[in-house]
């Protein structure tokens, strides 16, 4: 077995236990999930009463349902596996949602051992993502002009997140001052020109941040562009075509979710209860394959399964653009 | 934006569509093209013998120019095979192969099934190692990829764009193959009454349960909630379950057996709308067609 450095919540556990220190993302409900981390003596708390971290440190493994001491109810103990950690996270400014998110490593083609440069942290949503693909022996230079967020950041990723060596945050408005970084106690250069394999741009004024990104960027390089306006857009376009990018292109991406419904319909026409159930089973043998018995009995007699496409969706969230550094 | 020159002052009111604008014939241009005149210059000839040309919008001139390029004075760049590539070129070329998987869909489907170099994926898909490069290409620490088909026969996986991705032998080592009867043999799915299961074969592999943190099924001719079931067993509680389909309906079957069962929870069924911008100069809009199929994602975390 190859050695590791250290764990982080990505790191893969043969027992699945949950340990003291993990960082657990506790399921209440599809609209509820509460990020913990495991500390003995620490008591979690919700509706159905106290969940005490003892009994779940060494003794419950990750996906387990776990039940409150006084029986009220139970919640599940989840791995911080990527969609579940961007759902939950406390929004410190607005976050780039999954699907964005997907496209961004995709396209970008982020794997390990990459360096990566990316503008603002914000609440490091994308930051963690990134930081999953380029493990262990990548790098992510990430610049914050606000000092709190900053600090709170690197926070995160030197605690609870595990990512200690993997990250490295700078407080510093990159519109004026760039991307070249070097360490100030040590005087080793940490971001020079032509040093980096992918930057990402999630800013005010994307354009000033272009003729930067192309400096530190390695030949063949990729840049990728995210803003909501697309007056930004077109600014940063021209810049990049300018400063000498090329393969330019510009997306929006969208997902659309669908509900599942269980439809029953009455008849004109007034049936006996037996040629009523008979019906059913008739219409519920071609719902699926595999055995019967009473669950897929009981799947019938709910009505057929038919999709519902959900009403309340969204409607943009910003324009994402891709370039390479020629 | 100041209004650009060229663009506000002219349009194509005296432009009549005629084929008469051009003064040289397809003949003589043929012939030029024979003679050795390079693309730039032929085309520079070809503009001073169209009538149309100063009537044109410098937007219209811009696109005149293009479309010529693209007929005399083609360039080409030679792209290194990646996962995003070849998606991509199947796509525009041969979608069947890849059982109409899209570039955007593959991405997210990563991101959903949180691949990572600490990834050990059950694969179960028939992309002829579409999919099976792509989770190389993101160092996957292995994978164990399921043949479903063979009638009994134990048939191997079909690698052709496999090899498009130039592996080296290394990366290739973390991909190894299994039959879907050698699993069923080991772990009978949980609709298989306890009496018929064999239980020493059950208790030779205690390696393999609960072990794959990651898993991906992406087949047309095995309905998911048969494999799905069958496999069971293997994946890890608290990993990621994926599953694409063509078909919205299939995976809604899907969903409802998984969710009833209890054995899934936060299941999720969507399908990705992308559409490209043309962004230039007071030219910003989105592009004129649009890939209407990205195909449907099921997603789900599975519990004990």
């Amino acid at each position: 077995m190859e050695a590791t450095t250290q764990s982080s919540i990505y790191t893969y556990k043969r027992d699945n236990l949950i340990k003291e220190g993990d960082l657990v993302f506790v399921y209440e409900s599809a609209d509820s999930i509460k990020q913990i981390t495991m500390k003995r003596g620490a008591i979690y708390n919700n509706k159905f009463g106290q969940f005490p971290h003892n009994e779940i440190i060494d003794q419950a493994e990750f996906g387990q349902k776990v039940y409150s001491k006084q029986m009220k109810g139970w919640v599940y103990m989840l791995r911080p596996t990527s969609h579940v950690y961007t759902n939950s996270l406390a929004q410190r400014t607005q976050i780039l949602y999954t699907p964005d998110i997907s496209q961004v490593l995709f396209r970008l083609e982020l794997k390990p051992g990459l360096r990566v440069v990316e503008s603002g942290t914000g609440s490091g949503s994308l930051s963690t993502s990134i930081i999953r693909q380029i493990l262990p022996q990548g790098h992510l230079f990430t610049y914050e002009f606000n000092a709190v967020r900053a600090e709170k950041a690197r926070e995160d990723f030197e605690g609870k997140l595990g990512f200690k060596g993997l990250v490295t945050v700078t407080h510093r408005d990159v519109l004026s001052n760039g991307f070249l970084l070097k360490d100030e106690e040590s005087d080793t250069i940490l971001v020079s020109e032509n040093s980096i394999d992918a930057v990402f741009l999630d800013l005010p004024r994307p354009q000033d941040a272009v003729e930067h990104a192309y400096k530190v960027l390695r030949k063949q390089g990729r840049l990728c562009n995210f803003s909501p306006c697309i007056e930004q857009v077109q600014k940063a376009v021209e810049q990049m075509a300018h400063v000498g990018f090329y393969e330019i292109r510009t997306f929006e991406t969208l997902s659309r979710d669908y509900i599942t419904s269980h439809l029953t319909f009455e008849s004109i026409n007034k049936k006996t209860e037996e040629e009523g159930d008979a019906e059913v089973k008739e219409a519920g043998a071609g719902a699926g394959a595999g055995a019967g018995g009473r669950r897929q009995q009981k799947q019938r007699e709910k009505g057929m399964v038919a999709e519902l496409p959900r009403a309340d969706i969204r409607g943009h969230t910003g324009y994402l653009t891709f370039a390479i550094k020629f | 934006m100041a209004p650009v020159d060229g663009v506000v002052d002219k349009d194509n009111r005296d432009i009549v569509d005629n084929n008469t604008a051009q003064k040289l014939t397809q003949v003589e241009i043929e012939a030029l093209k024979r003679s050795g005149m390079k693309g730039g210059d032929l085309i520079k000839h070809i503009v001073e013998n169209s009538e149309s040309w100063n009537k044109r919008t410098k937007f219209s001139q811009e696109k005149y120019l293009k479309k010529k390029m693209q007929k005399y004075a083609v360039t080409f760049e030679i792209k290194k095979p990646t996962a995003l590539e070849l998606c991509e070129a199947y796509t525009q070329t041969q979608p069947q192969r890849i059982l109409s998987l899209r570039a955007d869909t593959l991405g997210l489907m990563m991101q959903m099934a949180n691949i990572n170099q600490e990834s050990r994926v059950l694969l179960i898909d028939k992309t002829r190692g579409l999919l099976a490069g792509a989770l190389i290409e993101k160092n996957v620490k292995e994978i164990l990829h399921v043949e479903l088909g063979g009638g009994g026969q134990q048939i191997k996986m079909q690698t052709d764009i496999l090899m498009e991705y130039n592996l080296h032998p290394y990366q290739q080592k973390r991909l190894s193959h299994t039959h879907i009867s050698n699993i069923q043999k080991t772990f009978p799915s949980p609709t298989v009454p306890a009496d018929q299961r064999d239980q020493f074969l059950t208790k030779l592999a205690p390696a393999q349960k609960h072990y794959y943190n990651s898993v991906i099924f992406l087949h047309d001719e095995f309905h998911p909630i048969e494999i799905i079931d069958a496999v069971f067993d293997l994946i890890q509680p608290s990993a990621p379950i994926v599953v694409f389909h063509t078909h919205l309906h299939i995976l809604s079957q899907l969903r409802d057996h998984l969710t009833i069962s209890k054995m899934v929870i936060m299941t999720k069924l969507e399908e990705l709308w992308t559409r490209e911008q043309q962004v230039l100069p007071m030219r910003t809009h989105p592009h004129m067609s649009m890939h209407g199929a990205s195909g449907f994602l099921f997603s789900g975390i599975k519990v004990l």
